[in-house]
């Protein structure tokens, strides 16, 4: 095996090791983790985003090559971005999101050993009543609907305020994932 | 030596809690990544370079690899990814692999770069967690030569559903100077080192999963080997190879084939003074149950892995005419133990080995190990 001892080489490393650890050290927590997603300082909030909190599968860069194509494959034109353990899927601009099919694209995935743990929605709109007593969320210019439990410790605005939502996407455990629904996390009004 | 990778550890810890830095680490964050892999040894009985069996060799321990790696992405579509393996306690420091890869449509990427090479099931997924024995199987050393990059450029995709995955490449070629009898063309890789690449070579993988747990591959790879060097005449290499998997339930079971042709086999041999075979052959089959069941709903995310495995390989499966096969050359290593992960990307592993050839020269052996990606 052709190989040489370089000391610069390792010193390199180790520094760039180190500054990528604290900054994850230092930076703020996962979204689906701490319940609401990190704001970058250098870009503008998209319309939607979805996270996708994955485990297993991700070390390896093949793996991560797959899990991208995966999700862009069902994404309708959203920008997919990867960390170690969630799936970051951006619109830009308001349009539908297919949030049934990027979802299907990870939890029913072929890889030997990836998991999809949790699902985070994003999205600007507004909240309606639904039937019988129920609330619905309408993502803002499309009229994309889901139902949503606004829980009491959420602050629910009134209906018709434009909204910014983050929310826990459920329903989508079971087979036909015809059901989703969400789950509000935080709802902030402009 | 030793306080500069402590100044720069302060310096790292300085700047993250510096206040006016943090706009810029989320942008690093979000576009930086950082992962890695590695595994510490023990073996009752060292192994010759070769892979030949020796007559009581003694023990060893080793920081088998050290590996880092980094992603960097310049946009959600174009990134950098590379990773660097410090091995043998960083005494052998090898890239692992150097890409740009470009999305040009959903599910299609150029690659270009030093590429691992899409032969085998085990190249490409060389993580230390993801096999069960110690050392990786012998006919993933000896016939496949993992771990093997070359510096090329080619697609990356994935279709059907996320069925069908292929890759293609073109890349340089191996150097036949480098072919031996035990090794095979091991020695011929080029490691993206100043790479002799007057031969170039086609490889390409086609793997097929469906959700029920089997997996099947395909892989063939084409290409010169002389790379200009008339003494080795018009050295080619060709390999084939195939796999399937079974994965579900705990249970794990796994074949591969590699058979390996050697064009002027026998003007490289008289150029390397050693007799190079013109067919080599390798294959294993791989059983392992997991008596933890880390698959199960509710389960506590530990693992425990009873495996076995059986390999048959021999580099001079056939020679060419006027050379005799190296007997010591045809090779079985029967492998069984255990792999406990207390957590998916943590592995402590055990096992033993016992090596046969055709000489009936044989070798047992015990191993321990502790593996980790991140």
């Amino acid at each position: 095996m052709r190989s040489t001892r370089s000391h610069t080489t390792l010193l390199t490393a180790i520094v760039l090791s180190l500054v990528s650890a604290s900054a994850a050290i230092a930076g703020p927590p996962r979204a689906a983790q701490a319940g609401g997603p990190a704001a970058s300082a250098t870009e503008p909030t998209p319309f939607a985003r979805v996270y996708l909190a994955i485990k297993g599968c991700t070390s390896c860069s093949h793996c991560r090559t797959t899990i991208r194509q995966m999700v862009n494959t069902k994404s309708a034109g959203g920008e997919t971005r990867m960390s170690a353990d969630q799936v970051e899927v951006r619109y830009p601009k308001p349009g539908p999101v297919p949030l049934k099919d990027v979802i299907h694209s990870l939890a029913e995935n072929r890889l030997h050993d990836l998991s999809l743990v949790d699902v985070l929605f994003e999205a600007r709109g507004t909240i309606a009543p639904g039937p019988n007593g129920t609330a619905t969320f309408k993502l803002a210019e499309t009229g994309q609907a889901f139902p949503i439990t606004i829980d009491k410790a959420v602050r629910r605005p009134a209906d018709g305020t434009a909204v910014r939502l983050t929310a826990v996407v459920d329903g989508w455990r079971t087979k036909d994932k015809s059901g989703l629904s969400l789950y509000a996390r935080t709802i902030e009004t402009n | 030596m030793a306080s500069k990778p402590f100044a720069a550890a302060l310096l790292a810890a300085a700047v993250s809690m510096t206040p006016s830095f943090a706009a810029a680490q989320d942008s690093i964050q979000d576009k930086l990544h950082f992962s890695g892999y590695g595994e510490v040894h023990y073996n009752s009985h060292e192994l010759s370079e070769e892979g030949v069996i020796e007559n009581d060799p003694p023990a060893e321990v080793d920081v088998h690899r050290f590996v880092l790696g980094w992603r960097y992405d310049f946009t959600p579509k174009i990134r950098m990814d590379a990773e660097v393996d410090f091995e043998h306690a960083a005494t052998e420091i090898e890239l692992e692999y150097a890409y740009l890869e470009y999305d040009l449509a959903a599910a299609t990427s150029l690659r270009a770069g030093a590429v691992l090479m899409p032969v085998g099931p085990l190249n490409e997924f060389h993580e230390p967690p993801n096999y069960y024995s110690v050392e990786r199987p012998y006919v993933e050393s000896s016939i496949m030569p993992t771990t093997w990059q070359e510096i090329g450029l080619g697609l990356v995709g994935r279709i059907g559903g996320g069925a069908l995955g292929y890759r293609a490449y073109v890349v340089t070629g191996l150097d036949a100077s480098g072919f031996d009898s035990f090794n095979g063309i091991r020695e011929g890789r080029g490691h993206g080192a100043e790479a002799p690449a007057e031969d170039l070579a086609g490889v390409a993988r086609l793997d097929y999963a469906s959700t029920s747990g089997l997996s099947l591959g395909g892989s063939a790879y084409y290409g010169g080997a002389d790379q200009g060097d008339s003494t080795l005449g018009d050295a080619t290499v060709t390999i084939l190879s195939a796999d399937a998997r079974f994965k579900r339930s705990g249970l794990d079971l796994k074949g591969v084939v590699y058979h390996t042709s050697v064009g002027d086999a026998d003007v490289i041999s008289n150029t390397v003074g050693a007799t190079i075979g013109d067919k080599m052959l390798g294959w294993y089959g791989e059983a392992a149950y997991d008596v933890l069941r880390r698959d199960r709903e509710g389960s506590s995310g530990r693992a425990l892995f009873l495996f076995g495995r059986y390999e048959s390989f021999d580099t001079n499966e056939s020679v060419p005419s006027g050379f005799t096969a190296n007997p010591a050359a045809d090779r079985q290593v029967v492998t069984g133990g255990l792999s406990y992960m207390p957590v998916e990307n943590v592995a402590f592993k055990a096992d033993v080995e016992h090596w046969q050839d055709d000489t009936d020269a044989d070798l047992t052996r015990f191993n321990l190990g502790a593996a980790f990606q991140f």
